[in-house]
């Protein structure tokens, strides 16, 4: 009898014991993860969690639409906010996408018109009036691929020191403009003044040059 | 009473804080992408490491890097490397270490890495040096793939950057 009721005794100390070291190994896994986030908040500061929602420096034509005080602030849909700036920044890739797709489309229309062009300054009249349809399509497309980078929401942070292939690309975009807007200028005036046909000409072989080069440019 | 005080104040100094020299430390990622290839490095490393006074051993580190403060020398990809992660809603990745182990003279620690939300336990290993005026220097490789953090990898063209993110770090830690 009494050596039943010590075993029994034993069992129930070893049943409880286990139960325990059960109960530990939780505690301990608690334990660690406690160990470990108190570690970490240490360091996590207010300057640690915040995330500036807009650069300091931007285009103007951005500033205009999307800066604090844009446009498009004053539209329920557009007030600036952290979830805000996320569906923003989805705007702008799929207006970066459809820039680098129209600009493919443009540079194409240059190309043609180069080869348009070339016969027509040579002499054949006859595509004249192709020549001008095809400059209002490369026109269209042009300022097109223009407006959707300049009117998109801005990026999430200011520029970088240093060289970098963007902004190369973006200095490209200043040349081929401004010979977009000569090509075009003097084109209204070859009626009148046919001797302005190899600046016309310059302009337009620039402002292929230029875009080829600003389109190559980001490969790097 | 004297026993109680001398056991407290011992155990209270048993374990020693180092924090990171910002100045020094960086952490930097490299990635593919069928038209090029890329470095961001980040010098705003925040991290915390707790030495065992009597060993010197390492016994926990903690570790938290704003993914803005990556630069790679271009900020429209940096840009697109936050709209990737979720920057605005997971602005940081931290690492907390589980356990140190050595192996053979080879140090290794494992934890638990936070990126875009999504925690995995991951084992890296490190070298540890210190100078003589008690800086610690923790360096170290290791790689991950984006998908396993629920990141779609960035495109540009139409082609998406290779999935693996190949990381190193070289941290100092200074009294």
């Amino acid at each position: 009898m009494r050596i039943r009721t010590i075993l029994f005794i034993v069992t129930l100390f070893l049943s409880v014991g286990q139960l325990s070291a059960q109960t530990d190994t939780s505690k301990v896994q608690s334990d660690t993860t406690k160990v470990q986030n108190d570690l970490l908040n240490s360091i996590m500061t207010p300057q640690q969690e915040h995330v500036k929602l807009l650069p300091d420096k931007y285009p103007f034509t951005q500033k205009i639409l999307w800066g604090q005080k844009g446009l498009m602030r004053n539209f329920n849909a557009f007030q600036l906010s952290p979830e805000e700036r996320e569906k923003e920044l989805k705007i702008r890739r799929t207006m970066l996408k459809m820039h680098q797709a129209l600009g493919f489309v443009t540079l194409a229309g240059m190309a043609a018109q180069g080869v348009v062009g070339y016969k027509l300054y040579n002499g054949d009249y006859s595509i004249k009036g192709l020549h001008e349809s095809l400059a209002a399509g490369v026109d269209i497309a042009y300022f097109s691929t223009a407006a959707l980078a300049l009117f998109a929401p801005p990026k999430m942070l200011d520029e970088r020191k240093g060289y970098s292939s963007i902004k190369v690309h973006k200095i490209l975009a200043i040349v081929h403009f401004t010979s977009m807007i000569a090509t075009n200028v003097l084109a209204t005036q070859l009626e009148s003044h046919p001797e302005l046909k190899p600046y016309h000409r310059a302009a337009a072989l620039t402002a292929f040059g230029s875009l080829a080069a600003a389109m190559i440019v980001i490969k790097f | 009473m004297v026993v109680a005080l001398t056991a407290t104040f011992g155990y209270a100094q048993a374990t020693s804080k180092l924090m990171s020299d910002t100045g020094k430390s960086y952490i930097r990622y490299a990635m593919s992408h069928p038209l090029h290839d890329w470095e961001g490095t980040s010098k705003d490393v925040k991290a915390v490491v707790v030495i065992d006074n009597n060993t010197k051993e390492i016994q926990q580190t903690a570790i938290a890097v704003k993914v803005s403060t990556f630069d790679s020398h271009n900020a429209n990809r940096d840009s697109h490397m936050m709209e990737a992660t979720d920057a605005i809603k997971y602005p940081n990745v931290t690492f907390t270490s589980t356990s140190f182990q050595k192996d053979q003279g080879q140090e290794t620690v494992t934890g638990d890495l936070t990126f875009h939300g999504i925690t995995h336990s991951i084992t890296v290993p490190i070298e540890e040096k210190t100078a003589k005026n008690g800086e610690i220097e923790v360096t170290g490789k290791f790689a991950v793939k984006m998908t396993d953090y629920k990141i779609d990898p960035p495109s540009l063209l139409g082609m998406a950057a290779d999935d693996n993110i190949k990381l190193n770090f070289d941290i100092f830690f200074k009294q």
